[in-house]
């Protein structure tokens, strides 16, 4: 095990890095372990245990193949597992592979879309929207499959807004839920229809999992408040002419776009690694010399 | 940073999204690319319907006018077929309804020469369903008196028109007792408790609601995939004389609701009928017979699976080993909804397992009826599945709008007044139907080549039908709102059929099987005409004989337990077969 790990990682300095308990991480991954035992359990949402493990498998060995071969570091796989489990849960099909080619796509995105040593796509956005224009026959977005329960909705609120206010991200979901609703009240205003109607996606569990798992990663979102609240806010804004447009899964869409201007929101920010970095603990490969 | 990085990130994002959405139209318009060549199958289905006189085309339910954001789709269901000879001549006649608020439906007598004449005015059927709209028509034996009746549902209540023996009916929904109220797409007759009598199941879809006048609006599903807010199950007794009664407990069935098809069938050979409930909006309900009256609720064995909206249940031994499987229809309209339709089987150790994935009959877009029958009468039945749902604008869909409320909580979604207006738009419309070819192992698409490769209509029941006693089997399509298609077979090859008429047991015979055992094969089939989505097929047992016309023996197994050896048999005809008033229990 340490030779191959030698051989792997060459001559840079052989460091793992941990996580450290404060890592709002953990909390994301009790929240998302929670959802996904809830899937697994609840026959309405079709989901099969084979499918939560090559989810987390294509996620995890993924990320670490590619972060020893190219950046010569073990890390203890956290910014994996969490997406692994949200797109569990967020992909719907009923075949196994597609869990694991949505987990491929969104990892090689996040070592090879990167920009100032930084990637620009949140991966989970980009695994589930190329899932769902190139694999559609088999991909949906399975926003459906969630009940009405209020411990579930309780469950994933609280815990949802207490990792993105540990991450600092709590402005980007509150603009984005602002102008969300907003759009919907414009929506509701034009079409003649119920301002209920059109605000429903609130109702769902998948819309709060999308602004406190998706939109508001500190990896892939600005790192000034005044931006941050920009960037929300033009998701919304984004998201709202889409659904106009009838638009299937326009929110997903939306982000996408606006990643897509994500470099331009960091002009002038300072460059690694003065923003967001995970709390980390850095220590020597065990039996390095 | 430099410019050009920044512009890159904007332009893979461009990309992406500009050649996945190339991609998906490239993708939709491959499933509606134009049909191939007609030619090289053992049959030949010509679409016939005005040439034979059935050229008709129902209404469509209109809802109250407080619903009109939800017409569309409340008027997306409702038309039926049935094919029934109703004045005891021999030669099969077809019943459609008519689901506009007093509509006409048809009753086509046939003219033994290919062609059909409406005959639902003399007959008293025409306006059957009063103020109402019809829907399911069932027509069975009730008194064992060798005549037809009919019990229709409506939009409103249930009727029952005895069938006098003139060829005309009366009215005797009060004193029958089958006044059921409630929306219901879903009926079917079995002799539960083996008294010799067909007792009624109806099944409803929405929560008792009048959508002509309605005083509650939240009668639609409080979920996608796990709604329970539905209409209730009921079974009726029959009590004798054209009288029935509800059963006390309801033979422990669980009413859920958002049934759409009463499936009935001795799914494990035990000789006892079951029942499989295809459901809309969550799994489907299977109830074993035990006997005596008991059913067990063994729908946990279905319950676990991906697809959410059963809709037809078509039950046949496909595969001739003696042993029936469900075929369930559902949505498949990538990438949309990803449901697919499923073949259940019964299985050595007690699970349903699902073979349709293996048998290439997964996929049929969004399906509706479905019906297996011996089109090329080689021993093997194949698969006709219809569908699509609504066929509006073609320029303007519906998707964004039902995957809107389809995510909606459930109080949001339940409130019917909350749905977005459906206006002209379509929604999984325009679909080329399926016409699967059994080759013995494993089914193949064969519409484009059958003459049903043209048909886009809105397909709901499909029944079977033996117009002409010639042994081949022609199909109706019923479609919403759209003309009635007849597809006629004009195909060959050798045949038996039985005409069963019970003694002991119901005079339909619902429930008895047939064995036909040839050299080197054993067929089974089992009367059980109302099975499939709002449709009844002719009501006599067909077998293709394949290249063995030699029929070594038949054997009957009667509901009441008698089993009756059939030995002789000519092939090329139908044999009527009476039960012998003998007992010879062979349960």
């Amino acid at each position: 095990m340490k030779s191959f790990a030698r051989r792997l990682l060459g001559r840079v300095p052989p460091v793992v890095h941990y996580p450290t308990l404060a890592d709002p991480r953990f909390i994301s991954v009790t929240l998302l372990s929670g959802l996904a035992l809830y899937a697994l359990l609840t026959p309405a949402f079709g989901r099969h245990p084979a499918q939560l493990a090559a989810s987390v498998l294509a996620w995890v060995a993924a990320d670490a193949l590619l972060l020893i071969l190219y950046q010569k570091v073990l890390l203890v796989p956290l910014s994996a597992l969490v997406p692994s489990l949200a797109a569990f849960v967020l992909v719907d099909s009923p075949h196994v592979w597609p869990y694991a080619a949505v987990g491929a796509a969104a990892i090689l995105s996040k070592h090879f879309l990167r920009i100032d040593g930084r990637h620009v796509f949140n991966p989970l956005n980009f695994g589930l929207v190329t899932g769902l224009l190139f694999l559609g026959d088999s991909v949906a977005f399975g926003i459906a499959r969630f009940g009405d329960s209020p411990w579930l909705f309780a469950w994933t609120v609280s815990l949802g807004a207490l990792v993105t206010w540990r991450s600092g991200r709590l402005d980007i979901a509150l603009s984005y839920a602002a102008t969300f609703l907003a759009g919907a009240a414009v929506r509701s205003f034009l079409s003649g229809g119920r301002f209920l109607t059109a605000a429903s996606p609130a109702t769902n569990i998948v819309f709060y999992m999308y602004a406190f798992h998706m939109m508001t990663d500190p990896k892939t979102t600005p790192d000034t408040r005044s931006r941050r609240i920009v960037f929300g806010a033009l998701v919304g804004l984004v998201d709202a002419v889409l659904r106009w447009n009838g638009v299937v899964n326009a929110p997903l869409y939306a982000l996408f776009v606006v990643l897509g201007l994500l470099p331009f929101f960091r002009k002038g920010e300072a460059a690694l690694p003065g923003s967001f970095v995970w709390r980390l603990r850095s220590a020597p490969l065990p039996g390095a010399r | 940073m430099k410019p050009a990085p920044r512009y890159a990130a904007l332009a893979v994002a461009a990309a992406v999204l500009g050649l996945g959405f190339w991609t998906r139209g490239r993708l939709a318009s491959r499933h509606g690319a134009p049909p191939a060549a007609a030619g090289g199958q053992g049959f030949r289905l010509t679409e016939a319907a005005s040439a034979s006189g059935l050229g008709y085309t129902p209404g469509r339910f209109a809802p109250h006018p407080s619903l009109a954001n939800l017409a569309p789709r409340l008027g997306s269901l409702g038309v039926s077929v049935a094919v029934v000879d109703f004045d005891g001549d021999g030669w099969q006649d077809v019943f459609v309804s008519d689901p506009a608020r007093g509509g006409r439906n048809r009753l086509f007598r046939n003219r033994r020469d290919g062609t059909f004449v409406d005959a639902a005015a003399s007959a008293g059927l025409a306006t059957a369903a009063g103020e109402a709209g019809a829907m399911r028509a069932l027509f069975f034996d009730s008194r064992n008196a060798g005549r037809q009746d009919l019990l229709l549902t409506t939009s409103s209540c249930a009727v029952f028109f005895a069938n006098r023996g003139d060829g005309t009916f009366r009215d005797e929904t009060a004193r029958s007792g089958l006044r059921h109220c409630g929306v219901s797409y879903a009926a079917n007759v079995l002799d539960f408790d083996g008294d010799g009598r067909l007792d009624v199941v109806i099944a409803d879809y929405f929560k008792p609601v009048d959508l002509a006048r309605p005083s509650d609006y939240e009668f639609m599903p409080d979920s996608a995939v796990a709604a329970r807010n539905g209409g209730p199950i009921v079974v009726y007794r029959n009590m004798g004389d054209g009288v029935f009664r509800p059963v006390a407990g309801n033979l422990g069935i669980v009413s859920r609701g958002w049934t759409l098809a009463v499936g009935a069938y001795d799914l494990r050979g035990t000789g006892r009928t079951d029942l499989y409930f295809a459901t809309d909006f969550n799994s489907d309900q299977v109830y074993l017979n035990e006997g005596g009256g008991r059913f067990r609720n063994a729908s946990r064995l279905v319950e676990d699976k991906y697809s959410r909206n059963g809709m037809s249940a078509e039950i046949a031994d496909v595969d001739n080993d003696g042993r029936a499987a469900v075929y369930v229809t559902n949505i498949h309209a990538p990438p949309y909804a990803l449901g697919t339709n499923m073949l259940w089987k019964w299985m050595p150790g007690g699970l349903f397992a699902d073979a349709a994935g293996d048998l290439g009959i997964a996929e049929c877009g969004w399906s509706w009826g479905a019906k297996f029958l011996d089109l090329d009468n080689d021993g093997l039945q194949d698969l006709v599945v219809t569908n699509g749902y609504i066929s509006a604008d073609p320029n303007k869909d519906y998707w964004f709008e039902s995957g809107l409320m389809g995510s909606a909580a459930g109080r949001v979604m339940r409130d019917a007044r909350n749905w977005p207006p459906m206006g002209r738009a379509s929604l999984a419309g325009r679909q080329k139907k399926c016409v699967f070819r059994n080759e013995g192992w494993r089914f193949t698409d064969v519409a484009d080549k059958t003459g049903w490769a043209d048909d886009r209509s809105d397909g709901r029941g499909l029944a079977a039908i033996d117009h002409l006693n010639n042994g081949s089997l022609s199909l109706v399509e019923a479609n919403e709102g759209q003309p009635l298609r007849f597809y006629r077979n004009d195909g060959g090859g050798s045949w038996v059929g039985f005409k069963l008429v019970g003694r002991r047991s119901n005079r339909d015979a619902f429930g008895a099987r047939v064995q036909v055992r040839l050299k080197d094969k054993t067929l089974s089939r089992e009367v059980q005409p109302a099975n499939g989505f709002m449709a009844q097929s002719d009501g006599r047992l067909h077998f293709g004989l394949g290249r063995e016309p030699e029929i070594l023996e038949a054997v009957v197994r009667w509901p009441s337990g008698t089993e009756q050896r059939l030995e002789g048999l000519a092939p090329g005809r139908y044999h009527l077969v009476e039960e012998p008033e003998d007992p010879a229990p062979a349960r």
